[in-house]
């Protein structure tokens, strides 16, 4: 019970941890000084990191547990990829870049992208984790083809198509921040009202069904909700790897796997990750600004190989293969 | 409340387009405890399958309280049917009350407020499964023996009517097993519920169900009160071994074992 009642102060650290990212993000730049130009700029892109970092655990949170898989996160599975291809294709068919229309092509392009790993994966009522995974980076990397395709296509946007893919909040302006912010921000907060279902799809699918969830139309808000947040983050930020990944797995061990605390643990979480990484990217090289997303795959990349290798030591321990 | 709790009617189960078993017609009513004995692959698991909603029968119906089960939606299924899974570990690790708090899902609405009722249905499952000294800890740390008390806390916590057990004795030694049958022996006897649950130890079914429904493959072999159903032709049909059959010193039930 003792553990019960420190649960919310664990949240208070995390706004507190959350703060103090913010303070670092602002006071980080390639350039010196205070001056109201260099501090706008600043912010920009401290908010915009919040943002982004916050929807993406978020999303990660909610497709590892509607997969049953610890590993799931919106770029391993293939989403933000998905999300990539609709902004690509928006452009394709002329929509402006700073039209909200680009949000839609790109949540429409995460859902596809979603519906189609899941798909693929399942091999009658299951869901393996390796085929789970194998699945999503095979539309990952048809992603990438795609865009890199339509890119060298148009050389006179190769500088765009390297951010893009690799992820940048450079191009943070408010007009851009309040149209993301609009869409993540309910989204995070429609993570509460679903918390308990997904604690049930937690302990597994046919159980959340025994259990009263309608399974298939809660399957189908899970996967509008990450796709919505995906398609609104990738239209601003590019690709963004494993911050969904990275950012649940620490929130699980700080606050257990009760999604009531987790969804909000995961939001401060991605939140002051994706600010801190934000500040590297800004200061490591400076006055050169490095990739961000090169920055989350360096620090996500490797911790995945970790949990991946864990989890297939656990698995043999825990289930031997029967004897034929 | 007239519509009998649970009634099969020539339902033919099947998976995949192949048929397990023809032609399984039964009632169930409050106060009783059925067993389904069987081979391995005969289908008893998709019998409960077919029960819970999760698979549609082939041919034939099944109807819970008038109503075939996937006709109802998710939540008034649930308050009235629960199911206890086998005791695997969880995909995540969940503090045991957690777990049974989560039976109370299908009678809370968007926000999952905990209401007096959900607190008093929570405090007597746990009571009745005895897990009080488990709450604390983690579902995944438990053994299996204590996990299945657990979930059956949970299915308790729904309040439903019908619980479907799928071995719920498996992994337990022979003390634990009778534990969990003596438990639903008492809550069926009270009139609160009624279960069926797939069995594979005949002589615990003789001991504890009111009727046993013995499948063999294509077609059940016999329904009826464990005096009429165990007999040595029927197990050695059922299973493919023969079997001595005898009554038991005390009790009115027969005893079986393989000869």
């Amino acid at each position: 019970m003792t553990r019960a009642r420190s649960l919310p102060r664990l949240l208070l650290l995390l706004v507190a941890l959350l703060a103090a990212a913010a303070a670092i993000g602002l006071a980080c730049g390639p350039t010196l000084g205070w001056s109201d130009f260099v501090v706008e700029i600043r912010l920009t892109s401290v908010v915009l990191a919040a943002v982004v970092g916050a929807g993406l655990a978020t999303t990660g949170a909610v497709l590892q547990a509607m997969s049953g898989n610890p590993l799931a996160d919106p770029f391993v599975l293939g989403a933000s990829s998905g999300a990539a291809v609709g902004v690509v294709a928006s452009y394709w068919l002329g929509v402006g870049s700073g039209s909200p229309l680009v949000f839609v092509f790109a949540s429409l392009g995460a859902f596809a992208a979603i519906l189609a790993v899941l798909r693929i994966a399942r091999t009658g009522r299951r869901m393996p984790v390796q085929t789970l995974l194998l699945a999503g980076i095979t539309v990952s990397t048809l992603g990438s083809a795609v865009i890199l395709l339509y890119f060298t296509l148009r050389p006179y946007q190769a500088t765009t198509a390297m951010l893009f893919l690799m992820g940048s909040l450079q191009e943070s302006r408010w007009r851009f921040i309040a149209m993301t912010s609009a869409v993540v921000v309910p989204c995070v907060l429609l993570g509460q009202v679903v918390a308990r279902a997904l604690n049930a799809f937690a302990m597994g699918e046919s159980t959340a069904r025994h259990l009263g969830v309608d399974v298939d139309r809660m399957k189908l808000a899970f996967c509008l909700l990450s796709a919505a947040m995906v398609g609104a983050i990738v239209a601003v930020s590019g690709l963004i790897g494993f911050v969904g990944l990275i950012v649940p797995h620490m929130a699980r061990r700080l606050v257990g796997n009760d999604h009531r605390l987790l969804l909000p643990a995961c939001a401060l979480g991605g939140a002051s990750f994706l600010i801190l990484a934000d500040a590297v990217a800004r200061t490591a090289a400076a006055p050169q600004t490095l990739s961000l997303g090169a920055i989350t795959a360096l620090c996500g990349g490797p911790y995945f190989l970790l949990l991946l290798r864990r989890r297939s030591a656990e698995r043999d321990v825990v289930a031997p293969e029967p004897p034929p | 409340m007239s519509a009998p709790l649970l009634e099969l009617a020539g339902a033919t189960i099947g998976v995949a387009g192949r048929v397990l078993v023809r032609d399984v017609s039964l009632a169930v009513e409050t106060g009783e405890i059925l067993a389904v004995l069987g081979a391995n692959g005969v289908g008893k698991s998709s019998l409960l399958k077919v029960i819970a909603g999760d698979l549609e029968p082939m041919s034939g119906t099944v109807r819970i309280r008038g109503l075939p089960p996937a006709a109802r939606p998710a939540r008034a299924r649930a308050r009235l049917l629960a199911v206890l899974p086998e005791s695997e570990p969880l995909p995540y690790d969940f503090p045991a009350s957690a777990v049974v708090a989560l039976g109370r899902y299908p009678h809370q609405g968007l926000f999952g407020r905990e209401s007096d009722d959900d607190r008093r249905a929570i405090a007597r499952a746990v009571a009745i499964a005895g897990i009080d000294g488990l709450l604390a800890r983690g579902i995944n740390e438990l053994s299996a023996g204590e996990r299945q008390r657990v979930l059956l806390a949970r299915a308790l916590a729904q309040e439903p009517e019908l619980v479907l057990l799928d071995e719920p004795t498996a992994h337990l030694d022979p003390g634990r097993q009778v534990n969990v049958m003596a438990t639903l022996r008492r809550l069926a006897s009270e009139r609160t519920i009624a279960a069926v649950a797939v069995l594979h130890e005949p002589n615990l079914a003789a001991r504890y169900a009111d009727r046993i429904l013995l499948l063999g493959p294509e077609r059940p072999i016999a329904l009826g009160t464990p005096r009429d159903v165990i007999t040595a032709e029927r197990l050695a049909a059922a299973y493919g071994i023969p079997f001595r059959v005898f009554p038991h010193p005390e009790l009115a039930i027969p005893v079986a074992v393989p000869a």
